[in-house]
């Protein structure tokens, strides 16, 4: 299959099949999210479910965990398709050139939830502060290499040029 | 011109608030710092503004107009920029005795928007080079 670039027309969306190659951090990221945003719903443990009995507003918090995650799981999946099988995509690229041009705003949401919720609850948080902070901080650091992460991939991609 | 002036009438207004900040804090600073939380909410505002400057970070290289040649350069200008426009606008919501969101809001503006401005001003300086960029 080798490096195709396609050049399209009206925006210039590098659309290559290596760009569809890192579908599992996509899925296993927006899996990560929705886990979140599920376990805020319904497992009273989570801090996301403690924000929720204080404070109204984080039913926005617990939404956008769930946009952002099922957002990433379905890219994901629509890349694991284009990259792993033979199904031909030209249905699916322009969604997958608008995914490509937003995915920042896919990872780095939930990374501002993430911290929102801690200050959220940091006051109430009594055993184990250090080990749930720390979680939620790696999670949030995680989003945000991933998403450095697809940026540096579509430079390459983009300074090698549409015949490399 | 307009632009001009209004750029400058931005930092001119972020240094007297620095200094006032500066002022407010007559305590020890340390003092402070170890004051029951502060110390883990400024780490969350830093990590926050230091994010947000990498949102900036991300969104230049994907973007098709920016070509950056050394990656390495631009994501430690990037969490620089967020460290230094996270705690300047820390403190200064710290001394203003800003609510938390209010604060957190303000840092993770001022990471996302830090990075702007110095883009503008090296822009200025070292211009040409970036003039593609824009």
């Amino acid at each position: 299959m080798g490096l195709t670039l396609k050049r399209h027309a009206r925006n210039r969306a590098h659309l290559s099949v290596n760009l569809s190659a890192d579908w599992p951090i996509r899925v296993f990221y927006g899996l990560m999210t929705l886990y979140q945003g599920l376990f805020g719903l319904f497992v009273p443990s989570s801090i996301f479910y403690q924000a929720l009995q204080n404070y109204e507003g984080a039913a926005a918090i617990i939404t956008c965990l769930l946009a952002a995650g099922a957002l990433l799981v379905v890219d994901g999946l629509f890349a694991m398709i284009r990259y792993c099988t033979h199904v031909s995509c030209e249905r699916v690229d322009p969604a997958m050139v608008i995914f490509n041009r937003w995915r920042p705003l896919l990872f780095l949401p939930p990374v501002f939830c993430y911290y929102v919720t801690l200050i959220l609850v940091n006051r109430q948080l009594q055993a184990g502060v250090l080990t749930v902070i720390g979680y939620y901080v790696v999670l949030a650091v995680l989003g945000v290499v991933f998403s450095l992460r697809d940026g540096i991939i579509s430079q390459n991609a983009q300074r090698r040029g549409p015949n490399a | 011109m307009h632009k001009f002036f209004k750029r400058d009438l931005l930092i001119i207004l972020a240094c007297y608030v620095v200094h006032a900040s500066v002022y407010a804090a007559q305590m020890s600073l340390w003092d402070q710092l170890n004051a029951s939380g502060t110390m883990m909410d400024l780490f969350i505002n830093l990590m926050s503004a230091i994010c947000a400057s990498m949102a900036n970070t991300a969104f230049r290289l994907k973007s098709e107009t920016v070509v950056v040649s050394q990656v390495f350069k631009e994501l430690a200008y990037g969490i620089g920029i967020g460290l230094t426009a996270g705690v300047v606008t820390y403190s200064v919501a710290e001394a203003a005795e800003a609510n938390n969101f209010l604060q957190l809001a303000l840092v993770t503006l001022a990471g996302w928007g830090g990075a702007k401005v110095i883009e503008s001003y090296s822009n200025k300086y070292f211009g040409g080079k970036s003039e593609d960029a824009s």
